[in-house]
């Protein structure tokens, strides 16, 4: 699956709502997906909040492998792969069973929802 | 009420004129006079509190008067950073310096703003790309951080200016400050200095998973060996890495300060690349 985010997000890359965006559409796709690649046209993001939203909250949920093998960044600047690889390398510092359940139970209302819809 | 200010308006009087500022806006005189005739020097620290307390006053419907710098060289530096301009005061001198960004105040985030800084900061210095991509960083951080934990529907003040080896930044609020918004889920804290402190660790926020911001940019300023102070309530910390050795200095303010302020001194001519060491690996 491809994922454009200058043409999903525009100039929306700063705070975490927006991150979130991102975050829905890899979350909800992410067990019928094989592999995501996210094209940021070499667009300076330099948010922390938005990298974090979303990126970094699904390395609180699945492991590196996973996280290495759905995940392709292209065309990302330097300075943005650097802040991208700090946060998920400080958030699976993070990750435990609780968190990883916590994942779990969210994924599970989301579905919960999407059926009922 | 009238408030002289004193000499130099920056965070090292920040006692002082914090106090003032939440005088003005407790106060019950229906006039408040802001008196600036002896000040010689105001940071962008300075100009985002007295913009900010004097806007609060005016919401309150207080009268407010302004008396100007006597110098000139402050006189026009005000008119300069768009002090003048913010409140339509009369202004027979106003030139916008390249060096400033100028006052501004917002209600949301302003993704064109942080861009605007950056610009007219590397037109005006020479910035490494590091350290444009550390600056933007640290701007979009801080005006997240200030909607994210100030309550304030008045959004956030913002001033900053180049000197020839310096950035300082400032962003204010007048909300309800840290302190506020983490003790509800922080039941150990017991002072607003510890609030800014717990803040600034990692992983620690009002969110179910943010906290990274404030952290991110200690980090930034650690390597930059700039320095990072954040008053919020009675409390203020300085994270001071210019010397040989790092410290972080802790005051309590005599008169609680309503909202947070966080104000950077970033060097310019370092690199500021700050991210992971070598062992730590890559992921992507």
């Amino acid at each position: 699956m491809k994922i454009d985010i200058q043409e999903v997000c525009g100039k929306k890359t700063v705070t975490r709502e927006e991150g979130q965006v991102i975050n829905q559409m890899l979350t909800d796709q992410w067990d019928r997906t094989d592999q995501f690649q996210l094209d940021f046209g070499n667009l300076l993001i330099a948010s922390v909040s938005f990298i974090d939203e979303a990126f970094g909250k699904l390395a609180l949920c699945h492991t590196s492998e996973d996280l290495k093998r759905k995940l392709v960044f292209k065309n990302m600047v330097p300075y943005d792969r650097k802040l991208l690889n700090d946060i998920i390398i400080s958030r699976l510092r993070q990750q435990t069973l609780e968190t990883r359940n916590a994942c779990r139970s969210a994924l599970r209302k989301n579905g919960e929802v999407s059926a009922a819809q | 009420m009238v408030l002289r200010y004193p000499t130099r308006i920056t965070v090292a009087t920040s006692n002082r004129v914090l106090s003032y500022s939440q005088l003005a806006r407790d106060s019950e005189h229906k006039e408040i006079v802001f008196d600036l005739g002896g000040t010689a020097e105001v940071t962008p620290f300075g100009i985002v509190l007295l913009a900010g307390t004097i806007s609060e006053c005016l919401s309150q419907r207080k009268k407010v008067k302004y008396l100007r710098p006597r110098k000139s060289q402050t006189k026009n530096f005000l008119s300069g950073i768009g002090f003048n301009n913010f409140f339509r005061l009369p202004d027979e001198n106003q030139k916008i310096e390249n060096s400033h960004v100028q006052l501004r105040r917002l209600a949301s985030i302003d993704y064109l703003l942080t861009e605007q800084i950056v610009e007219v900061f590397n037109f005006a210095i020479t910035m490494s790309e590091g350290l444009q991509g550390s600056l933007t960083m640290a701007i979009n951080e801080i005006m997240t951080n200030a909607f994210d934990h100030s309550d304030s529907e008045k959004g956030c003040y913002v001033c900053a200016q180049a000197y020839p080896n310096l950035i300082r930044l400032c962003v204010a609020d007048f909300g309800v400050g840290i302190y506020a918004k983490l003790a509800p889920k922080y039941s150990q804290l017991q002072d607003c200095y510890g609030a800014i402190k717990l803040a600034v660790k990692e992983g620690i926020t009002t969110r179910q998973s943010g906290g990274f911001g404030l952290w991110h940019i200690q980090r930034f300023i650690e390597v930059n060996k700039g320095q990072m102070s954040i008053l919020s309530g009675d409390g203020k910390a300085v994270w001071d890495f210019r010397g040989p050795r790092s410290r972080l200095k802790k005051q309590t303010m005599p008169l609680p300060f309503g909202g947070t302020i966080i104000n950077l001194e970033i060097n310019v001519d370092r690199e500021s690349i700050y991210f992971l060491t070598d062992g730590e690996g890559q992921i992507f």
